[in-house]
């Protein structure tokens, strides 16, 4: 799918950056620095995840590149526009912690919907089911497509979250704990699928999480941040080969890469 | 204590289900569910006979039971005929004032400082007695008819049904309207795919209680000014003539085409909201 002008892909270029952003919320009980003289580059094909404790912006920092949080200081570009261009353009998809489906829809309406929304898939039926199964086996939800929410699990309802996020083709994809509100097995499963689609897919994401070994064992960057005001405090290339697999959670150098992003976030 | 007693056989019946399979598991399943309001129905019925039998007052004042429905029988052509005369009333005014009150709703639900006030007024017309409209409606008609009538069944259900439309349309889930913000949605789509979907629960409950409101204002028109062939006028003549058992007879029929209102606005709902937990549990809670 062509939005708009053409995307740079020659290598790394950066998808997202961020430049000394601010952010301030003002309440009757004074004001509250969430962000500080933040900056962040996401580059072309990053999965980068940012961690952090809760509280530390991290939420405030995705809402911000996603033009749902309102007034910033300092500069946010989109793939070279401001979040809220980015976001008319319809740059990229978004998945939340909750999985936000339509009950009224079935497992297949509910990925069509940004495509209704949004008119793609010029008019014809079929190629909207096409992209719509496709999004589906990619997620590993083919059996389902005519199920309602209600019949799923809480990892089968994130799945169609991440497949109505992706049905656009979307070069870029914000993830906002997606996999919080899920017990620690299912998560590790859904860390394995979403790792396959991150290969299969090529996109670039960006995740926010609570969840260092989460972190590390997703990444191939880590942003480590601190609270109060919120700042990124240091940077990590997770160098762990790909395709990863669940035996790389037992390899000495993810625990080592582990232990590196828990020094950082305790400051040690 | 009726109730429990009841229930009692039911329990029974449980036991020996698991030995049954099939088409009599259904059949059993369904008599449990219906045999206690039914018992209950036939005792306070029986009741009614026995205190008849025992202080016997005149017919005129308080008929007894089986006379009733045993007019009823006798008369279930007619009295049908002018049951279907103020159920087309209630539908149509129903239809009418629902709409408008509907669109309205709509119209003021995304503009807070007006949909807040309109709310309070309507709460307060829906605390008037609308039935108060009817000699005025009649002034604006030139005189009882059927347009009167309609119009006071429209204004009566029109509080309700704005009610749960505003109503309805504030409960949008705040994630999807962030969900459809990031796909930088049209308002039209907004309302289409989400608000209006999501406001459904509210305008179907409203709708069981508009459609069992418009049949008695219907009646109450009639009452005060309707054709003879119509359910309220008949009670009336039969009324002035102190023919009780015929009033009760058409009473008899105003509560079983009220009923009929009442269960297709539950069907409707049943049918379009499968997918809502509210709904969902009382159908299974019921088979």
């Amino acid at each position: 799918m062509s939005v708009g002008e053409p995307r740079a892909r020659d290598g790394r270029s950066a998808t997202i950056t961020l430049s000394h952003v601010g952010k301030t919320f003002l309440a009757r009980s004074g004001a509250t620095i969430a962000l500080q003289d933040l900056s962040l580059e996401v580059r072309d094909r990053d999965f980068l995840s940012v961690v952090g404790p809760s509280g530390c912006g991290k939420s405030t920092l995705l809402a911000l590149i996603g033009d749902l949080g309102g007034n910033y200081d300092g500069e946010i570009k989109v793939n070279g526009r401001s979040p809220r261009q980015a976001r008319l353009d319809r740059e990229y998809g978004i998945v939340f912690q909750e999985a936000a489906l339509l009950d009224w829809r079935r497992v297949g309406e509910n990925v069509a919907l940004p495509l209704e929304v949004m008119n793609v898939g010029q008019g014809t039926r079929r190629d909207r089911q096409e992209l719509v199964d496709r999004m589906l086996e990619l997620v590993g939800l083919s059996g389902f497509k005519k199920h309602y929410p209600w019949q799923l699990s809480g990892g089968m309802k994130q799945r169609v979250a991440i497949a109505r996020a992706l049905v656009f083709e979307p070069h870029l994809l914000l993830m906002d704990e997606p996999f919080g509100a899920l017990d620690e097995i299912t998560r590790e499963r859904m860390d394995l699928e979403l790792l396959r689609i991150f290969e299969q897919t090529r996109t670039t994401i960006l995740f926010i999480t609570h969840s260092i070994a989460e972190a590390v064992f997703l990444s191939t960057r880590v942003a480590v941040m601190s609270g109060r005001p919120g700042r990124i405090v240091d940077m990590i290339d997770i160098d762990l080969p790909f395709p990863r697999l669940a035996e790389t959670r037992q390899l000495p150098e993810y625990f080592e890469f582990v232990t590196r992003v828990r020094r950082s976030l305790t400051g040690a | 204590m009726i109730v429990s007693m009841v229930g009692n056989p039911a329990a029974l019946m449980r036991v020996r289900t698991s030995a049954v399979s099939g088409l009599s598991a259904t059949l059993l399943r369904g008599f449990r569910r219906w045999l206690p309001p039914l018992a209950i129905l036939l005792s306070l019925i029986s009741l009614w006979e026995i205190s008849m039998l025992i202080w016997k007052p005149a017919a005129y004042l308080l008929p007894r039971p089986h006379d009733v429905f045993s007019t009823w029988i006798d008369n279930i052509s007619v009295l049908s005929q002018y049951g279907l005369h103020t159920v087309r009333t209630a539908i149509v005014g129903a239809a009418i004032g629902g709409s408008i009150a509907f669109a309205s709703g709509a119209a003021v639900a995304p503009i807070p400082w007006v949909a807040q006030p309109c709310l309070a007024y309507t709460a307060m017309l829906q605390a008037t007695p609308t039935i108060v409209l009817t000699p005025l409606a009649a002034v604006w008609y030139g005189g009882p008819g059927t347009a009167a009538r309609t119009t006071i069944v429209a204004v009566a259900v029109f509080p309700m049904m704005f009610m749960s439309t505003v109503r309805g349309l504030s409960m949008t889930p705040p994630e999807l309207e962030r969900l459809m913000r990031g796909y930088a949605a049209s308002r039209t789509k907004m309302f289409l795919k989400i608000r209006l979907p999501a406001a459904l629960p509210s305008i179907l409950s409203g709708l069981k209680v508009v459609v069992t409101t418009a049949m008695i204002v219907a009646i109450v028109a009639e009452l005060f000014g309707g054709p003879t062939d119509s359910l309220g006028a008949y009670m009336r003549q039969e009324a002035a003539f102190f023919r009780s058992r015929d009033v009760w007879a058409g009473a008899l029929t105003a509560v079983i085409f009220g009923l009929i209102l009442y269960l297709a606005a539950a069907l409707l709902e049943r049918l379009l909201l499968h997918w809502d937990p509210s709904v969902r549990a009382a159908s299974t809670a019921n088979n």
